[in-house]
């Protein structure tokens, strides 16, 4: 198993060399609308970061395209379009279309996505291009709600979590939706989970996405500390404990088969999560325990898989 | 206004700066380890250098702060990792292999650096221990002429003399003792008061006196006179110059607790002999160093504690007899440790060969017969004579600090300091300023690993020495504990790019920083902290 | 080259002509035909285009939002509820003003289930900010869409071409093809001003405050405005180079007609041949066919009408609560010009029923005799 971030002496973990950080700050990143502490723009930065100029953004409506400026102003420092909702995939397909008839196939088209363009409203129009594995780079920022529109629950909101459509006493009752697993039905080539608190291991997925063509699809947690009624603060530290507490493994799928942990969980800080954020305040100690045993089923599932490499794994199948 | 909605311009004129209610600052702490280092190394600061493998930047680091590594790697105390926050984490830096990897690089490999011109200034330091030596190695870098005098035949004082070879091996010490007397006059073998008086010292601008601390403390019991009863010291001195000790097979009893009882005691048997050490109280009270004491009790040396001797007697075939008395803890004394009381009618007698008195050394000022010392133990010196008025500079274990080889160097570099000053004219810059020194409350911890102590430091130094592999290995457990270790995590981790990196540093661009903490909560080792607005 | 061809054969070939660079579509009768041969066509190597073949309508319309923004040709076509799902990017593509060029082979709007034409789909879309075309024959379609790459690149202005569902789309019609060298030299490669370019980054359509948004909409009304002249000047070029044109309001026998029907697609047809049977038998009746619905060509619907005249529209569609859409629109158009003669309003045809000769003679009569309700709906050929 990959290492992971933490070597045996102990070393701070984050600690990435950030070699060609120019990309980002030679050009006027500054002044977006982000609530403070907002995971999506840290996000962002790093992945643009490792994409360079020579790429077009597909942002749906959502937080992203809400902070990323008024007209005429825009913090993007490469050309950015926005589309409807539910509209990204498809109209990615068209950027790709685009510039591939216009001699532009080097420029990497990223379809910059939360999760409610992406887990609902753009379903549909992604499995399409899944299927067609249309050249793009799907990356959704997932902050497992509409946060935009005040914190609605998305079918990537958290089994047990709080919003204002799944309010106490009615509080979500569905576990999230299974991503991964629904890309990789589709036999992408790339399939990879992301969080901001692993920088080193969120590069290394992005570079390798960007090496890849077909569609190419990163799921990263984003920590919106308005929705999940957090400290700002705490933001890094929730991604990193949501990795640990392997509600939010970091692994990858190749070719829809070949699944790969991408850094070991140890399984600790579950509780230390919930209780960092408001919107799990009101799940009982059995919801807790039902959450905390799905993510662990979950990592097991990914364990056996990462070990089974080698052999053949069928898909749909349960380990 | 264009046909479309199509951007035109940045977003860099919304400050978002005004969202802010608290602000970050990159403000350092004082790392506990640089806090407690009496010679007042940058302890974080070499191994920061050790993890990006720059032995000789980390060479250059400490020997600007003590120009002994590869004596202190293995004598010295090492506050410093007692102090060190990982070590309530799993294990603490092990500063003292680090120390002696530097140390021991500089005596191979160090480069010979010229050493600037003599301005003409002159400094007369008495005194070849680590005190005399730390100041005349700093005054000769600042270009200041050093003439060194010591009334034996080697310099180290109780490096060379007092302290065992098996703890600091002779080649070690001299080799480093050559590197740090460069371009300095010494003349072995005057003593002060004897050899040259103060007639001989006017014609400096300076005079450092660091004679140290050798007459031994006497027992002040009947029959402490008697032959075949010594001082530990001159023991000790007596082995150091070569001389041949015959005391194989020998019963011989140690009295003391401290480091010369311990370097006695253990020197004794190495040469053969059955020992037994007696201390008046326990071993926790021991003013010995924890690491020497813990090295004490792995060999086969009997100890006798909570006992103090009474009376010796010597026989007709020279057996000695030592009546001693039990003693219990009572009351704390003003050295804050229990007062032994004797128990009444407990005496019982000890059959020795030999007897080594240790209970402590004061120093000998007889060449200032009017000194005069304060109840703390400090010398005052300013009326001995009119001709060294305002020149006379002291240090070591003259001063009334522990007696340790750092606290003798720490003084012996802030002598320097102080006689640099006052040749330039100017008052010493102030250095007792109030530090914040980042305590376990500063750190991180979710950016570090556990390691098993146990297995980590059997591995760490076999052979007694780090590998560079090893140092850097070690180097890198470091929390860096209140200083930034440029882990880029400020800077990455910002949402708002507000955290700007250049080659002086962070800086926080506060017309963007909305102030959300994250630069703060993600600082490993807490040198950034948010302030209300 | 003069081929028997259907409309969407001749919608398909257009496209091709045209050398649109991506397509998307997705199958719904009675376009289907069009995706088909427009695949085929790509498929062949014929048209260096790509075909994204997308799930939906929604998908085809937002493919083209996307590679339309990165300055390509587009195409795609659709009918009925396929243009319904597209109504949400409808708007996104003109607010982006993005020169889309579509067909809308029009089909009633369901329920109850049906594939048969009428014109509901596409006027349902008349606020969507795009230019609708109706067309009557093949050779006009044909001319038509090629025109309309032209028209809405020059505008940027979306632009939609409608024709009848089977009527037109599955019916065999001579038409003279236009030669590829001369369409070249009509209709040159789009060049966009703006566009996704990396050398020249730009955000497109990005959140507009109340500040701006509005100057946006003025904007777009003002293209509008400019349309005629720009179409009347396409449409000049086109006729230098082709010898065939079309005016937004075209002009039967109405100029001295006592009744004159006002009428659009292939109901426009029936009415031509009924017109010209009835002014052999003397009567003085015309036709005005419309061929725009937006913009609404008002002037020039206008100074064709000369009260006394009596004025009916016949609607192949509804707007339920007020009836037939032409028909409002004529009423608004001639009412803003100080016309103040009834205008009488005739439903027909709806979901596929035939539009016959009888249907139209007795929409004359009625004029005529003045039978004709002037105050609500005259439903032709409804069995109650
Ligand atoms: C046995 C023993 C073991 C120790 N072990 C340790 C240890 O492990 N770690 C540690 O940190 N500390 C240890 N210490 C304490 C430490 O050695 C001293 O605190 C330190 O050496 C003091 O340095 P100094 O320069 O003040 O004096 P010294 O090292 O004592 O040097 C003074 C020098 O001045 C010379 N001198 C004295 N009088 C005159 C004169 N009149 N004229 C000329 N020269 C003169 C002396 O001969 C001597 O060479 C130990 C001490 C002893 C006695
Ligand atoms: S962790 Fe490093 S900086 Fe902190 S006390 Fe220990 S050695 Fe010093
Ligand atoms: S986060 Fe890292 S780089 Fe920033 S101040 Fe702290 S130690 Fe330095
Ligand atoms: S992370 Fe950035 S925005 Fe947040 S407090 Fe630090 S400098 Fe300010």
């Amino acid at each position: 198993m990959n290492q992971g971030p933490h070597s045996a002496a102990g070393r701070p973990a984050a600690a990435v060399a950030m070699t060609d950080y120019e990309f980002c700050s030679q050009y006027d990143l500054y002044g977006h609308m982000a609530c403070p502490g907002c995971g999506e723009k840290i996000l962002l930065r790093h992945i643009l970061n490792v994409l360079g100029p020579e790429t077009v953004i597909v942002c749906p409506a959502g937080c992203a395209a809400v902070t990323d400026g008024v007209f005429p102003h825009s913090i993007s420092p490469v050309p950015f379009l926005h589309v409807p909702f539910d509209a990204t995939p498809a109209a990615a397909a068209g950027v790709r279309a685009g510039l591939d008839l216009s001699g532009r196939k080097h420029v990497t088209v990223l379809a910059w996505a939360g999760d409610g363009a992406t887990f609902d409203i753009g379903m549909g129009a992604l499995s399409a291009i899944a299927e067609r594995n249309e050249n793009i780079l799907y990356v959704c920022y997932d902050n497992e709600a509409y946060m935009n529109t005040g914190i609605q629950r998305s079918s990537a909101t958290p089994y047990g979590g709080w919003s204002t459509t799944t309010p106490k006493g009615q509080l979500k009752a569905e576990p999230k939706k299974n991503i991964g697993a629904i890309m990789a039905a589709h036999r992408i080539p790339y399939f990879a989970s992301g969080s901001p608190a692993f920088l080193d291991d969120l590069t290394a997925k992005v570079a390798q996405a960007k090496r890849l063509s077909g569609l190419r699809f990163l799921h990263l947690l984003s920590p919106c500390p308005p929705g999940w009624k957090a400290d700002p603060r705490d933001g890094i530290t929730l991604a990193r404990l949501a990795v640990e507490s392997r509600l939010f493994p970091l692994y990858e799928i190749i070719e829809g088969t070949h699944y790969r942990l991408t850094h070991e969980s140890s399984g600790a800080g579950f509780d230390e999560y919930l209780q960092l954020q408001g919107r799990f305040r009101y799940m009982s100690a059995g919801d807790r325990r039902i959450l905390q045993a799905d993510a662990d089923r979950f990592y097991a599932q990914l364990t056996l898989r990462h070990n089974r490499n080698g052999e053949t794994t069928v898909i749909g199948e349960e380990p | 206004m264009p046909e479309l909605a199509v951007s035109s311009g940045s977003m860099s004129w919304n400050k978002t700066g005004s969202w802010r209610s608290s602000t970050p600052l990159h403000i350092d702490k004082t790392p506990p380890c640089n806090f407690n280092c009496p010679a007042g190394e940058n302890i974080r600061g070499y191994i920061d250098l050790l993890k990006h493998y720059q032995t000789a930047e980390a060479f250059e680091l400490l020997t600007s702060a003590n120009p002994l590594p590869a004596v202190c790697g293995r004598v010295c105390f090492h506050p410093c990792q007692a102090h060190c926050n990982r070590h309530g984490f799993d294990l603490a830096i092990q500063v003292r292999l680090l120390e002696k990897f530097i140390g021991d690089w500089g005596l191979e490999q160090a480069p010979t650096k010229p050493l600037p011109q003599t301005s003409g200034r002159k400094v007369a330091v008495i005194g070849a221990g680590p005190a005399g030596l730390a100041a005349a190695y700093y005054l000769r870098r600042k270009g200041v002429a050093v003439t060194m005098y010591d009334d034996h035949a080697l310099p180290g004082g109780i490096l060379e003399y007092g302290i065992p070879a098996y703890r600091l091996e002779k080649d070690v010490l001299q080799a480093e003792l050559t590197r740090v007397l460069t371009g300095i006059e010494f003349h072995p073998g005057m003593k002060f008061g004897r050899d040259f008086d103060i007639g001989a010292l006017v014609e400096y601008d300076a005079v450092f006196l660091a004679t140290g601390a050798h007459q031994s403390k006497r027992l002040h019991i009947e029959g402490e006179n008697i032959p075949g009863v010594e001082s530990g010291l001159g023991f000790l001195q007596q082995l150091n110059s070569g001389e041949k000790i015959d005391v194989q097979s020998h019963n011989v009893l140690v009295i003391g607790g401290g480091n010369t009882a311990c370097d006695v005691a253990r020197s004794a048997y190495r040469l053969g002999a059955h020992v037994t050490l007696l201390y008046r109280r326990t071993e926790r009270e021991m003013p010995a160093f924890a690491e020497e004491i813990e090295q004490l009790r792995a060999e086969p040396i009997h100890c006798e504690f909570l006992v103090a001797p009474e009376r010796i007697t010597r026989a007709e075939n020279g057996t000695l007899t030592l009546t001693a008395i039990r003693m219990k803890l009572g009351e704390p004394d003003e050295s804050g440790r229990a007062r032994p009381v004797a128990i009444e009618g407990s005496q019982f007698t000890l059959i020795a060969d030999r007897i080594f008195a240790a209970i402590g050394e004061d120093p000998d000022v007889s060449f200032f017969p009017n000194a005069q010392q304060h109840d703390d133990g400090e010398f005052d010196f300013s009326g001995v004579d009119a001709r060294l008025a305002g020149k006379l500079f002291v240090g070591g274990d003259l001063l009334p600090n522990p007696r340790t080889v750092p606290h003798a160097v720490g003084s012996g570099r802030l002598a320097a300091e102080k006689i640099l000053a006052q040749l330039r004219g100017e008052p010493l810059v102030a250095h007792d300023c109030v530090v914040e020194v980042a305590g376990p409350e500063d750190i991180n911890y979710r950016y570090f690993t556990r390691i098993n102590a146990v297995k980590w430091q059997t591995g760490l130094a076999a052979g007694g020495a780090l590998s560079e592999q090893s140092a850097h290995a070690e180097a890198e457990r470091c929390f860096s504990c209140g200083v930034c270790s440029k882990c880029d995590n400020c800077f990455n981790f910002c949402p708002d790019l507000a955290v700007i990196k250049s080659a002086g540093g962070y800086q926080v661009n506060l017309e963007y920083c909305k102030g959300c903490g994250i630069c703060a909560a993600e600082c490993p080792g807490g040198s950034l902290r948010m302030r209300q607005q | 080259m003069r081929q028997v061809i259907s409309g969407n054969e001749a919608a398909s070939l257009a496209v091709k002509l045209a050398r649109v660079q991506v397509i998307s579509a997705y199958p719904i009768t009675p376009q289907t035909t069009i995706a088909e041969k427009l695949s085929e066509i790509c498929g062949s190597g014929e048209l260096a285009a790509r075909f994204v073949r997308v799930e939906s309508e929604h998908s085809a319309m937002s493919t083209l939002i996307g590679a339309a923004s990165t300055g390509v040709r587009t195409f795609t076509a659709t009918s009925a509820q396929g243009l319904a799902l597209m109504h949400e990017p409808l708007f996104w593509a003109s607010g982006a003003r993005l020169p889309i060029v579509m067909v809308d082979v029009n089909r009633a709007m369901a329920a109850p289930w049906t594939i048969w034409c009428d014109q509901t789909d596409s006027v349902a879309q008349r606020d969507t900010g795009w230019l609708q075309f109706y067309c009557w024959s093949n050779q006009e379609i044909i001319d038509t869409v090629i025109c309309a790459f032209k028209i809405a690149e020059k505008l940027l202005v979306p632009c939609m071409v409608c024709y009848d569902g089977f009527f037109i789309s599955h019916t065999y019609e001579p038409v003279e093809i236009p030669e590829q060298k001369d369409v070249d030299e009509f209709l040159p490669p789009r060049n966009a001003e703006y566009k996704l370019d990396t050398e020249n980054p730009h955000t497109f359509s990005g959140g507009t405050l109340p500040n701006y948004f509005m100057e946006f909409r003025y904007k777009l009304q003002r293209a509008f405005e400019r349309a005629p002249e720009v179409i009347a000047r396409v449409y000049g070029e086109y006729v230098q180079c082709f010898d065939r044109t079309y005016d937004s309001v075209e002009s039967y026998a109405a100029d001295d007609a006592d009744a004159v029907l006002v009428a659009s697609g292939s109901a426009a047809s029936t009415v031509w041949h009924t017109v010209k049977a009835l002014r052999d038998q003397g009567r003085k009746v015309g036709l005005l066919r419309i061929r725009q619905l937006r913009p609404f060509p008002a002037a020039e619907l206008a100074a064709k009408i000369h009260p006394p005249q009596r004025i009916g529209v016949l609607d192949r569609n509804l707007s339920p609560g007020t009836g037939g859409v032409f028909t409002q629109e004529v009423r608004a158009a001639l009412h803003r010009d100080g016309h103040t003669g009834r205008i009488h309003e005739f439903i027909a045809g709806l979901g596929g029923r035939d539009i016959t000769m009888n249907n139209i003679i007795d929409i004359y009569d009625r004029l005529e005799q003045k039978t004709a309700n002037a105050s609500a709906i005259n439903w032709v050929g409804l069995n109650p």
